[in-house]
């Protein structure tokens, strides 16, 4: 039986804000985007159901995107971030605490990293694509897309304050 | 192997190293806590930023996003034709369901009984249609002889003929709908397991939309159906009338 793609794309929504907003760091452009993309997917004819969908649906949003980058060459986009966050649960402990503030501090430090880094981090550390299926989505060799993973990581291990008492340069 | 690099030690923390790197990696590690924190390091990356970033999908989705996605899904009525659709198939059925079907009409498909009866009092009889079980013997005299592309009653109910072909496993099959006044239109796939015998394997029902979001039409789940089966090209009617006539 053919895909119900609208009941797909509902309930794809959050990850495909998620990604949008780590696109363009925008909450309003991220939805936007978010809705335009769902309106290409309905409109696009029969695919292949062996492909992931979510794949799929995160292609034709990052296209969508960068069409937009280039048309208007971005006059300055907006941070707005905060707003996508659910506010921090209340935790009663201190380790607790203590694991909210370090995600806090994480996801703080990804914000900051450079766009090809911060969308890479998402798609093969979040979104648990491999480095040849990020490759792909991304149209960068698979080795590019290694070496500026590895440096998103220790960027924002550093940012974060991760990497304490690590010893700098064990790199080959 | 030489110091693996931050790449290395990145592919060995996600599990992305074939086996026999993986191993040169992992003694490289133990050699060296340095190196073995920096690909813990890594590894708690992953995990910190995926923690982090899944806080995001507790956001509610705005609801006029949300709506908005909703109804263009709905407005898409008509399910875009699923590639292995032979066009032909299409054609053969078109004649029959301008007949009976309105312009905006939900299907459900039945894998059990079809909920009414044919040209039977009520509570008597078995139903003319229950699936995976022979048809009716009026139904299936139809079945025998009925061409395609003609109507006909089978217990006061018409039934409609819409074409023959051969399963996969060479078994002649007739896709037909029932279109009784009284009730939704039924389009079926009989196949004959011995002679005067009609098996029933598929039922889909089409009623009216009662608003709201409408599921794939009748006609993409038929076609589902007739792929699985490898239902290819229909009889003509030379050769449907020769394979009627083989008992």
């Amino acid at each position: 039986m053919p895909e119900d793609r609208g009941t797909a794309l509902v309930e794809a929504l959050p990850r495909l804000r998620r990604y949008a907003l780590t696109l363009c760091r925008d909450a309003d452009t991220a939805d936007e985007l978010v809705q335009e993309a769902c309106a290409r997917a309905l409109a696009a004819p029969a695919r292949d159901d062996a492909a992931p969908f979510l794949a799929w649906m995160f292609t034709i949003l990052r296209n969508l995107w960068f069409d937009r980058l280039r048309r208007k060459q971005t006059e300055g986009v907006v941070m707005d971030i905060d707003e996508m966050i659910a506010p921090p649960a209340i935790g009663g402990e201190d380790e607790r605490v203590d694991a909210r503030r370090t995600l806090d501090r994480v996801q703080q430090a990804f914000d900051r990293l450079p766009d090809a880094q911060r969308e890479l981090m998402l798609l093969v550390c979040v979104e648990e694509l491999s480095y040849k299926e990020a490759a792909e989505l991304t149209d960068v060799p698979i080795g590019t897309v290694m070496s500026r993973l590895a440096r998103a990581r220790l960027r924002v291990a550093q940012l974060a304050g991760l990497d304490a008492g690590m010893p700098a340069g064990a790199r080959a | 192997m030489n110091t693996p690099d931050d790449t290395q030690l990145m592919a060995y923390a996600d599990g992305a190293l074939p086996p026999e790197e993986a191993a040169a990696v992992a003694a490289a590690l133990a050699r060296d806590p340095a190196l073995a924190e920096r690909a813990a390091l890594m590894r708690r990356t992953r995990h910190l930023a995926r923690d982090a970033l899944d806080a995001q999908l507790e956001a509610p989705v705005p609801p006029a996003l949300r709506a908005a996605v909703e109804a263009m899904a709905a407005a898409q009525k008509r399910p875009r034709p699923a590639p292995p659709r032979p066009a032909w198939w299409q054609r053969l059925r078109e004649g029959w369901a301008s007949l009976a079907l309105p312009a905006a009409v939900a299907a459900s498909v039945l894998f059990g009984v079809i909920g009414y009866r044919i040209g039977s009092a009520p509570g008597d009889a078995a139903p003319l249609l229950a699936i995976g079980q022979r048809a009716d013997p009026a139904l299936a005299a139809l079945l025998d002889r009925l061409p395609s592309g003609v109507q006909a009653q089978a217990a006061g109910t018409p039934v409609a003929m819409i074409a023959s072909f051969r399963d996969g496993a060479g078994a002649l099959c007739r896709d037909f709908s029932l279109e009784p006044a009284q009730a939704p239109r039924t389009e079926a796939v009989a196949c004959r397991s011995a002679p005067g015998q009609w098996e029933l394997r598929f039922a889909s029902v089409a009623a009216e939309a009662g608003g709201g979001y409408a599921p794939a039409g009748a006609a993409s789940a038929l076609d589902a159906y007739l792929a699985s089966i490898g239902a290819v090209q229909p009889l003509d009617a030379e050769a449907e009338r020769a394979a009627l006539a083989t008992r």
